[in-house]
């Protein structure tokens, strides 16, 4: 349902329409961990970027093809905006069976980005104003440095997650070419738990590790990338030699379409004592 | 581990045991609901199988559930030792753990029925872990060392088979029944009779309206039940909260279930069990009825008074605040007392199929840790004075140590007389 005549449509710096609101509105509540969020547009897509404490930072991708309509006039824009506030207008309609068309508008520095979204014959416009892109943090994180990596069914991950140990303050995660090969390690008030799933499992489906490496990680900072875990359908788990994690989420949405959420944290160097598996 | 006793080289070994999947459903289910009743559950590996037991902080309910050997893919109860010889290096035979970190190892029962293909439970004298290691589907291990405490035997003494009432039924029948009453009710009154069993919502507390606006009252047939035996017409108060938490597990049991139980005072036992491979029972203690002298009513003052807080709001024993008032803290020591109790015959059920042939039963064994220093003993059925019964056991679901003369001396005098009575 096209909302705006063509000709005002021209107009704007980047213009995006979506038949149903809730492909957008899922990928950005994988992300959802702090109340602002950096978007970047490119000609490629979307991608909303949101951080915390300098360690962890989450990135959720939405292709230009999951939009019906996708136009940008420059080569790229960046603006920073209130993720709560922009969910809380996605989400204007409240949930319901039926599909929220949603176009979006936004006309460069300093314009506020513009809503319109239609269910059932209801139209709500929304302006949402747009705040200066702070720098985000590049983990650095390029694949010829990846040590190791293992792509596997989100749904053992999502049960790992889901039965951790909360009390832990830490995450350990080990990933070796001898057994164990994927290890979660927590060390809470019950005392230390692991998670194994052996390389041979019928969940993991690509298996590459070319060094033991056990690292340790912020639990309660990891804690949001569960959001994206419950969602996806299949994990890539990187780790590169500085003990950085990637964590790849890749998520269908409800046309079949796919869309990558990823999650980088840098490990814990508080603990003194080596880690152990 | 190796170890030198008296010159001689000895090895020990610890439990350890594996449960085979379809077992482990019933394990993680008797965990939530030892959950649901106490704090720890105490382990303790017989040579017939693995017994968990807890009680609760106002030791008003006792549970001992046995998974017997047949139930296990590996049973290796350990070494039995004898725990009088003083030695610091003896292997644990014994411990207890928290319940809320252990339901943590089995949170999700569907996950578990779903995907946990073998259990082993191990413990590691070295390491003073308590392992349990869940193998599943897809090659997952899940691994849990749990941090646990050594411990004595925890053992309620009571004699189930000498009860002369005794209900068999299947547990739908109950859980029917039960579901009839709010779910905020905290006691409930069985009554029963040749004639029928009547169960009905109680409330002590004349403050809540709404209790006293509302009563519920269900009545069973005898023959909704497999066995009817009712020696003693009597009506039994007890926790209504307690016995949800039993049903919830009868349902994953899918066992009848077995009421034993004599008079208000006395517990009453519900226990299950498939002969040869499983046994639970549950005792939960009942109130003592109106029947009782006044003494007792001030014993029951005393009671809510004192070392046990929680128990303000579920005391088991009636007061009727307005004639008796409330007697002055008294300055109980928590500790044995000094007066041994009386050496009362415990009763050596050689007959009966009761869960003390399994158990050893020895003389009262005081518990280690904190709070627990009281012996847990339910004296049921032996009270040594026949003149007061109902007293003395509503005392000792309390305060096993303590005897009648005790109070008195016990009694805090904080303004002696300044004269004597002789006038001197």
């Amino acid at each position: 349902m096209v909302l705006r005549s063509q000709t005002e449509d021209d107009d704007f710096a980047l213009n995006a329409c979506i038949e149903n609101a809730r492909n957008v509105t899922h990928i950005l509540k994988a992300v959802h961990f702090k109340d602002t969020a950096t978007v970047f547009a490119t000609e490629n897509g979307l991608k909303v970027t949101v951080e915390d404490s300098k360690c962890i930072q989450g990135n959720a991708f939405i292709q230009d093809q999951v939009f019906q309509e996708y136009s940008i006039r420059d080569e790229a824009l960046t603006f920073q905006i209130n993720l709560d506030i922009l969910l809380e207008c996605l989400n204007i309609f409240g949930s319901s069976n039926s599909t929220t068309t949603m176009r979006m508008m936004y006309n460069g520095y300093g314009t506020p980005l513009v809503l319109t979204l239609e269910e059932d014959g209801a139209v709500t416009d929304c302006s949402i104003r747009t705040m200066e892109a702070e720098e985000t943090l590049d983990f650095e994180f390029t694949a010829a440095n990846v040590v190791n990596k293992i792509i596997m069914k989100a749904d053992c991950l999502r049960e790992a997650f889901n039965e951790m140990d909360a009390s832990s303050e830490v995450l350990q995660i080990t990933m070796s070419p001898d057994p164990p090969h994927f290890r979660l390690a927590t060390f809470g008030l019950l005392g230390q738990s692991h998670h194994d799933i052996p390389k041979n499992s019928d969940m993991v489906e690509y298996f590459e590790c070319n060094e033991s490496l056990t690292n340790r990680y912020r639990l309660n900072l990891l804690k949001p990338s569960v959001k994206a875990v419950n969602l996806a359908c299949k994990v890539c788990v990187r780790v590169d030699h500085r003990g950085f994690l990637s964590l790849q989420h890749m998520i269908k949405n409800e046309n079949g379409q796919i869309c990558f959420v990823e999650y980088y944290c840098c490990p814990d160097e508080e603990f003194d004592e080596p880690a152990t598996t | 581990q190796i170890h030198y006793l008296a010159g001689l080289l000895i090895e020990f070994q610890n439990m350890k045991c594996v449960l085979p999947g379809a077992n482990v459903k019933l394990f993680a289910k008797a965990i939530h609901c030892l959950a649901k009743l106490g704090h720890y559950v105490y382990f303790e590996p017989l040579d017939t199988g693995l017994a968990l037991k807890t009680v609760n902080s106002s030791r008003s309910a006792y549970v001992s559930i046995l998974f017997m050997k047949p139930l296990f893919q590996v049973y290796n109860a350990g070494s039995d030792i004898d725990l009088t010889v003083d030695d610091d290096n003896l292997p644990i035979t014994r411990c207890k753990v928290a319940l809320k970190t252990l339901l943590q190892v089995f949170k999700s029962l569907a996950n578990i029925e779903r995907s946990v293909e073998t259990c082993d439970i191990d413990l590691d004298g070295d390491e003073c872990r308590l392992v349990f290691q869940l193998k599943c589907k897809h090659g997952i291990t899940k691994t849990h060392h749990l941090t646990f405490q050594e411990c004595e035997s925890l053992q309620a003494i009571f004699a189930k088979d000498l009860s002369p009432n005794v209900l068999k039924c299947d547990h739908k029948v109950l859980s029917d029944v039960v579901i009839n009453f709010s779910s905020s009710l905290e006691e409930i009154t069985m009554l029963v009779s040749p004639c029928k069993v009547v169960l009905r919502s109680y409330s002590d507390d004349e403050s809540d309206e709404i209790a006293q606006l509302m009563k519920t009252e269900v009545s069973l047939n005898p023959e909704e039940f497999s066995q009817y035996q009712i020696g003693v017409d009597t009506d039994v108060t007890f926790c209504l909260k307690d016995v949800r938490a039993i049903l919830a597990f009868c349902e994953v049991a899918a066992m009848p279930v077995n009421i034993h139980f004599e008079v208000g005072g006395k517990p009453i036992i519900f226990s299950l069990g498939h002969n040869g491979y499983f046994r639970a029972n549950f005792v939960i203690a009942t109130i003592a009825t109106d029947k009782n002298s006044q003494h007792s009513n001030a014993t029951a003052n005393f009671t809510t008074n004192t070392t046990f807080p929680t128990t303000n709001k579920r005391s088991f024993v009636k007061p009727s605040r307005s004639k008796v008032a409330p007697k002055p803290l008294r300055k109980v020591s928590a500790q044995k007392t000094n007066a041994k109790p009386q050496p009362t015959k415990l009763p050596q059920p050689k007959d009966c199929d009761s869960i003390n042939s399994e158990h050893d039963v020895s003389p009262e064994i005081p518990l280690q840790g904190g709070e627990q220093t009281n012996a847990t003993r339910y004296e049921g059925f032996n009270s040594p004075s026949p003149k007061q019964p109902c007293f003395k056991n509503v005392k000792t679901v309390f305060f096993a140590a303590t005897q009648p003369n005790d109070l008195d001396r016990t009694v805090l005098v904080l303004a002696p007389d300044s004269d004597n009575e002789d006038g001197t």
